[in-house]
């Protein structure tokens, strides 16, 4: 009597422990603050230029992927060094960079582009955190300036414009 | 990588403050012997030391392997009215499972250094314990320390215990210096427990233990695959990183875990002495506020084939359900009413639904003396672990061997 007891109590916590969970019945965040998509353009040609190659941020399985015409593109029947960017790309491209850390970007964002190192993207970019590719865009330089003021929500895309200039070479990741 | 903390208090398995209190059912181990009769006429040390000398390799279908030498050495008086005691470990780690690759990364190497000291004063009834440990990886670093109150009651038919720990731990990335990137877990563990002689043969503990997190505890290299609602139902469990990758969204989320949790555990454990042998046998019931609910089952028996050999297979089933926002396939979408995703994520698989079962052989083979032959002894155990991932990506399954091999002595 006591075995039966035991054993079917056992069966019963082990059937309750092993079965499957429902589809996530958890909360969701909704990026409140989001960093402004129609300038986005200008800041990932950037992105694209110095980590999109396809040994780096072009690769499929990269957490940060980019896709775009240095790279990797979106559309089967594109390729890279193509036609430009499209704007499938550029869209895929701010989802990746944004959902990266949704909720600290929208904290950076909210708070008018202060501390923008709170995130990885910033901290890896500039070097301050360790990284493969090294350092992309030193801090102070055009194409930190460039994404820093995108966070901001500044549109003045003067900075963006002049990342590339012979003392920011492009930068290739191993 | 942080693979491996201090002390884990995870799911799986037993949790090990259960273990760090000290309830175990008296059991003819060899480090655990009675000490040698007295010859008459000869003068008895009234301090005893004991050391050991431990290699732990493991190994899994996943491509991860580690390897831990291990050093312990305990002193203290015959009556055990007191001891100190001190272990030091390295963990040698190489993995490359399907999480790393599936990033487009490569195998990486580890080293992970711990340590522990700890003081027993229990000169009658009452007694105390503390013990501190460090732990150090390039990505963790831990400190905890903690103490147990003992006491004994009803002619030592019973005892009972309570203890309280605190773990401070440091998560960061490697390459990355701390004051760049870290953030703090704080673990506080209470537990208490009773341990019974229901009679000359059988032995019952039951142990409580009640384990409050708070902090990010999200692994800082974690990012979770996103689908389209559309897709999400169409992954399948055990998805290839090819399917994954190809039919993920852009956006790839770092993992979210909340920041408090609270854990719950009960382990009773039976033991009971036979002519030749002990019957231990465990069962462990968990739940926690991320509504994971587990049990954990072990039965091993330590037989004593001869004066010089002891050898105790186990078998232990393990199964748990899934955290509350577990999901093979977290959703997220992007829109006009905005960029929307799972507050809660994880590819954590020790969070979701799984099934294990071990079976393990160990021996003890006492080299010592003819007097007492445990006085020196040479241990070897191994394990084997098959754990089915009943709803994750990537794997379904997972086989693991552990391998024990150690010398413990005795010297008095």
């Amino acid at each position: 009597m006591i075995g039966r007891f035991f054993w079917g109590s056992l069966a019963v916590v082990l059937v309750g422990g092993t079965a499957c969970s429902d589809p996530y019945n958890g909360q969701s965040f909704t990026v409140v603050d989001e960093p402004r998509l129609d300038t986005f353009g200008v800041v990932v040609k950037n992105l694209d230029y110095s980590c999109g190659n396809l040994a780096c941020h072009g690769a499929v399985g990269r957490n940060l992927i980019l896709f775009g015409v240095e790279g990797r593109r979106l559309a089967a029947t594109d390729v890279a060094c193509g036609r430009s960017t499209t704007p499938d790309e550029i869209l895929a491209d701010y989802r990746s960079v944004v959902g990266l850390e949704p909720e600290i970007m929208s904290e950076v964002v909210a708070s008018g582009g202060k501390d923008p190192q709170r995130l990885t993207l910033i901290r890896k970019m500039n070097g301050t955190e360790s990284h493969k590719g090294g350092t992309v865009f030193a801090i102070g330089s055009n194409g930190d300036l460039c994404v820093r003021g995108w966070l901001t929500g500044s549109d003045d895309p003067s900075a963006c414009n002049n990342a590339f200039n012979p003392g920011e070479p492009f930068v290739a990741c191993p | 990588m942080q693979l491996i903390r201090a002390c884990s208090v995870g799911a799986a398995a037993f949790g090990c403050a259960a273990l760090v209190i000290g309830v175990a059912v008296p059991l003819a181990h060899a480090a655990d012997a009675p000490p040698a009769p007295d010859t008459p006429g000869k003068t008895v040390s009234p301090v005893v030391a004991k050391a050991s000398l431990d290699t732990t390799a493991y190994t899994d279908t996943d491509h991860v392997s580690v390897v831990t030498p291990v050093v312990s050495a305990e002193v203290g008086d015959r009556e055990g009215a007191w001891k100190v005691h001190g272990q030091y470990l390295v963990d040698v780690i190489s993995a490359a499972s399907v999480d790393i690759v599936s990033t487009a990364s490569q195998r990486w190497h580890e080293v992970r250094q711990a340590g522990n000291l700890g003081a027993g004063y229990k000169p009658k009834d009452f007694g105390a314990d503390v013990s501190a440990a460090i732990s150090r990886e390039p990505d963790y670093h831990s400190i905890a320390g903690g103490g147990n109150l003992v006491w004994d009651f009803d002619d030592k038919n019973g005892t009972a215990l309570l203890g309280y720990s605190y773990d401070h731990d440091t998560i960061g990335r490697t390459g990355t210096p701390f004051s760049v990137y870290s953030h703090a877990l704080a673990v506080h563990t209470l537990a208490g427990g009773i341990t019974l002689t229901l009679n000359r043969a059988a032995v019952l503990a039951l142990v409580s233990d009640v384990i409050i997190e708070s902090g990010d505890q999200s692994k800082p290299y974690r990012y979770i695959p996103m689908f389209s609602p559309d897709v999400a139902p169409t992954i399948a469990k055990g998805a290839s990183i090819s399917v994954v990758n190809a039919e993920r969204l852009p956006d790839r989320p770092l993992e979210n875990l909340p920041d408090s949790r609270d854990r719950y555990s009960l382990t009773a454990r039976f033991g009971y002495r036979f002519a030749h042998g002990t019957l231990r046998a465990d069962e462990r019931l968990y739940t926690d506020t991320w509504r994971l609910h587990a049990t954990t089952t072990e039965l091993r028996y330590y037989a004593n084939l001869s004066r010089r050999l002891m050898v105790w297979p186990l078998v232990r089933v393990h199964a748990q359900n899934g955290v509350y926002f577990w999901s093979r396939a977290y959703v997220s979408q992007f829109g006009s009413g905005g960029f929307e995703l799972p507050t809660y994520r994880t590819g954590d698989r020790e969070l979701g639904p799984l099934f294990s079962i071990t079976g393990g052989l160990g021996g003890s083979f006492g080299i010592g003396p003819a007097s007492d032959p445990s006085l020196l002894s040479i241990r070897a155990q191994a394990d084997y672990v098959g754990t089915e991932f009943l709803d994750d990506l990537y794997v379904k399954s997972r086989g693991s061997v552990l391998g024990t091999l150690g010398l413990d002595g005795v010297f008095q």
